[in-house]
């Protein structure tokens, strides 16, 4: 989505910590199941809206639970006894919901910020010019070193080259990350001579100023107090049952 | 190695996230415009890393690195852990954002480690091949042990027994993980000392 539709990611960044704060503090599983639904409710306006894709967002839930099914495999069952217990399995339970209510949230609130909105965000809720500069020149760094990346592999596969286990995939290895560490560093001199050259300094990466609190759209503060409603909502709807 | 959101508790989360957010401060006060692009492209480096996987077996492992990374920029390797893992959690779902500080924290402390224990061979006029072949193996050693060990404590601070399963099969993953990366990291820093060996001189002295 470009600057336009989200001129500022400041409220969305607020939004996702909240969830993934408020995820880490409730242990109430009946809690973490209402945040639940409201997530995949929210995710199905948005495929409904078709602002995101279900596959995007099943390969994403996918890839946390791959995590989830070690948990459970760790903490619900003893294998001393090879018997599930159920403390465990209650932990385990916690733990699925958690993992879930956050990454569904945070996919739904971030997924379509860029890195420079982001880095703009970050900037935007206080913290050092800096770390700001820092994300928005990684970010670009981001782009040109996977470049770098496939041209290597490229390379690596026109000699024939296929990735097995084996000493040989190490080296290979090796030196892919070896010559993208020599990229970059010769990289980042070109950067900082070119900036010198132009009277600029990287500190100050020019990242667009944010507006004032109150200017910011009706649409973003009504999504930042839907979020906070949710988690109260469901709160009092499970009045601290476990 | 990522501890995923949901799995540690408020507790153990501001704590950690306190102890990143020092190790931040202590790294950007380093930040000139000198080393701000080395360590944009230095995060984004480790975030690419990330990507790259060694098939073992029907499985694989991704690299790490964390170790060669804080070894070769000291405290920088604190926002630039956090650089990377920021998005790799918006773009991969690797981690998260709530356990952001804690994942900064269980890769960038040992990293600090391995550059302050193994920073002295690197400043030699010419480092020989064996000491860069040993100082990178024992940087990913210290960088995979540290991690696990602090993810470890996390872990146990969370759920206590309930979560030692967790801990031993964490761990246990690790070894592979801790056995390819000390492997590359040898081989990545002896061929930066011989076709680069002044940024081994340059980065261990930008960044302290």
């Amino acid at each position: 989505m470009s600057h336009e539709h989200h001129p500022d990611g400041r409220l969305r960044l607020l939004a996702a910590l909240l969830v993934s704060v408020a995820a880490a503090a409730i242990t109430s599983i009946h809690t973490l199941s209402i945040m639940l639904l409201f997530a995949l409710l929210a995710a199905c306006v948005v495929i409904i809206r078709r602002t995101l894709s279900l596959r995007w967002l099943l390969k994403r839930a996918g890839m946390i639970n791959v995590f989830v099914l070690w948990i459970w495999l760790a903490v619900a069952i003893d294998w001393r006894s090879l018997a599930t217990s159920e403390s465990g399995i209650a932990l385990a339970v916690t733990m699925t919901l958690r993992v879930n209510v956050i990454t569904l949230a945070v996919s739904l609130l971030l997924a379509r910020m860029s890195g420079i909105d982001l880095a703009r965000a970050i900037m935007g809720l206080g913290l050092p010019q800096s770390l700001g500069a820092l994300v928005a020149l990684a970010v670009r760094s981001v782009a040109i070193l996977v470049d770098t990346r496939a041209r290597l592999e490229q390379a690596m596969r026109a000699r024939a080259y296929r990735s097995r286990f084996g000493w040989r995939t190490i080296q290979v290895n090796s030196q892919l990350v070896a010559w993208l560490i020599i990229h970059a560093l010769m990289r980042s001199e070109r950067l900082e001579l070119g900036l010198r050259a132009r009277g600029l300094s990287a500190m100050h990466w020019p990242v667009r100023r944010h507006g004032h609190w109150n200017t910011l759209p009706r649409s973003e503060w009504l999504l930042l107090g839907s979020v906070a409603a949710a988690i109260a909502i469901a709160m009092m709807v499970s009045g601290g049952r476990g | 190695m990522h501890l995923a959101d949901g799995v540690l508790g408020l507790p153990t989360l501001a704590l950690s996230s306190v102890g990143a957010a020092a190790g931040i401060a202590l790294g950007l006060r380093r930040v000139t415009p000198q080393t701000l692009p080395v360590a944009a492209l230095f995060a984004a480096v480790f975030f690419v890393i990330g990507t790259i996987h060694i098939p073992i077996g029907v499985g694989s492992v991704h690299l790490v690195l964390n170790g060669l990374i804080g070894l070769l920029l000291g405290w920088l390797a604190f926002p630039v852990i956090f650089v990377a893992l920021l998005l790799q959690a918006l773009l991969f779902s690797f981690g998260g954002i709530a356990v952001l500080g804690a994942n900064t924290l269980l890769l960038a402390a040992p990293a600090v480690l391995a550059h302050y224990l193994l920073r002295g061979l690197l400043q030699h006029s010419s480092p020989s091949a064996q000491s860069l072949l040993f100082s990178g193996a024992m940087a990913a050693t210290i960088g995979i042990a540290g991690a696990v060990l602090i993810a470890a404590a996390m872990l146990w601070t969370t759920g206590k027994n309930a979560l030692l399963g967790l801990i031993v099969l964490m761990s246990a993953a690790q070894i592979p993980v801790w056995l390819i990366d000390a492997a590359v990291s040898a081989l990545v820093l002896a061929s930066l000392g011989r076709a680069l060996p002044r940024v081994l001189r340059m980065t261990a002295t930008r960044a302290r």
